[in-house]
């Protein structure tokens, strides 16, 4: 990355008019606060590029601890009562691929054995990764549905072979993430309880606090499967400008990404230009110049905390 | 503000030169925030029309201090934002400024 600092006054008024705008606090005195993290990624940009980080930053959605459950409430509000009334019960689920274990049982052992000297043991033992967002942010809505139209059909089960065995046609699943940006996960997702016949496209939605328009259509289009959102974003740079506007647009970008010693993926994950963080967490969709980040370079957005302590020198 | 620091802040308003000095220094961004709105509000700056331009007042207060201070030829010392004048910056290059621009 870039090793000097720039950063002129005048960056720094037109950095909180930007915060006052959104919204966003300064914090006094903390050295790891988004204002002082985006500070420093400003600083750290070529001064030719900044009005379009400015500009970026202008359209960024910040969702925090604060605003959350009642952005997740806003995205089911615009469910249609009438579809919720047309279901017996409404169970709520991850959006997450549900990966069995088969690790203790012990009439797997022998097929375990087997499969580690074929070399297909890999999928068999696969496990997700620590808590996922749409995990957090199920149980956060679960603490707090109560008021919304429905909610005595609720029902949040403790795992996935329980729910398997609850779950009629007569019912509706929701699947809960906090974003979709291409649909990828969502697709796979899908595939996964699609192959189930108990499941088909008329029972299943995806509940989420923002969406992405091409992600939506995506699922939409390979599934007839409906993804629910307050809040939607399209391609930042694509769906706003054309021609040079957009070529020079987007060779800044580039510019900024290769001053960070960016690596790849410079407008996103496939290319989706988002411009979202939700609790603390960008998407990899969003341009990584909000995200990216190194222990001496924190980003005002990351994806994950990589440093505990942020020093400078 | 310690009278230091504001030298070098009215210096940095007046050459549009680097804060990070300031930060080096051990403020944080938001301190440095809060002292260039102090001299906006003390008029010894002004901010408009997406410009920040430093006042009579604010050059005779950096004067004064500058003799309260006994600094006489520093401000030679302590260059403008220069990087922003060279285009295609890269790190390979190696800048070269004119004989006038190097201090005396």
């Amino acid at each position: 990355m870039a090793k000097k600092n720039v950063t002129t006054a005048l960056d720094v008024l037109k950095t909180d008019e930007i915060f006052d705008k959104k919204g966003w606090k300064r914090k006094e005195n903390d050295k790891i606060s988004l204002y002082n993290n985006y500070l420093n990624r400003l600083s750290l940009l070529p001064p030719d590029t900044r009005d379009l980080f400015f500009e970026l930053t202008d359209n960024f959605e910040n969702i925090t601890y604060d605003d959350i459950i009642q952005k997740i409430k806003d995205s089911y509000n615009t469910i249609d009562r009438n579809y919720i009334d047309s279901y017996r019960k409404i169970y709520f689920m991850p959006l997450i691929e549900q990966i069995p274990i088969y690790k203790n049982e012990s009439r797997f052992k022998l097929l375990n054995l087997l499969h580690k000297l074929l070399g297909t043991d890999k999928k068999t033992y696969k496990e997700r990764p620590q808590r996922k967002s749409g995990e957090i942010l199920l149980s956060l809505f679960e603490i707090e549905y109560r008021e919304l139209y429905g909610s005595e059909k609720f029902v949040f089960p403790d795992s996935y072979s329980k729910f398997k065995s609850q779950f009629s046609k007569k019912d509706l699943i929701v699947l809960v993430d906090d974003y979709v940006g291409t649909g990828d996960t969502a697709k796979d997702v899908l595939n996964f309880y699609l192959k189930h016949e108990k499941f088909n496209k008329k029972n299943i939605v995806i509940l989420t606090i923002a969406a992405q328009h091409h992600g939506i259509s995506r699922i939409n289009k390979e599934f007839g499967v409906e993804i629910i959102s307050n809040i939607k974003q399209g391609k930042y740079l694509i769906d706003n400008f054309f021609d040079s506007i957009l070529t020079k647009k987007r060779e800044q970008i580039t510019t900024m990404c290769e001053t960070l010693k960016i690596k790849s993926d410079y407008f996103g994950y496939g290319n989706s230009e988002a411009l979202i963080c939700i609790l603390n967490k960008s998407p990899n969709n969003t341009f990584p110049v909000f995200w990216y980040e190194t222990k001496q370079y924190p980003a005002p957005f990351p994806r994950r905390k990589v440093y505990k302590e942020f020093n400078r020198n | 503000m310690d009278d230091k620091v504001k030298y070098l802040l009215l210096l940095i308003l007046e050459n549009n030169g680097n804060i990070e000095q300031l930060i080096e220094y051990g403020y944080t961004y938001s301190e440095v925030s809060n002292f260039i709105k102090k001299e906006i509000e003390y008029k010894n700056a002004i901010y408009f029309d997406n410009k920040l331009i430093i006042t009579e007042k604010g050059i005779k207060l950096k004067n004064e201090l500058s003799k309260k201070l006994e600094y006489s030829n520093i401000e030679n010392l302590i260059s403008p934002l220069l990087s922003a004048l060279i285009k295609d910056n890269k790190d390979e290059q190696i800048f070269i400024p004119l004989l006038d621009e190097l201090p005396d």
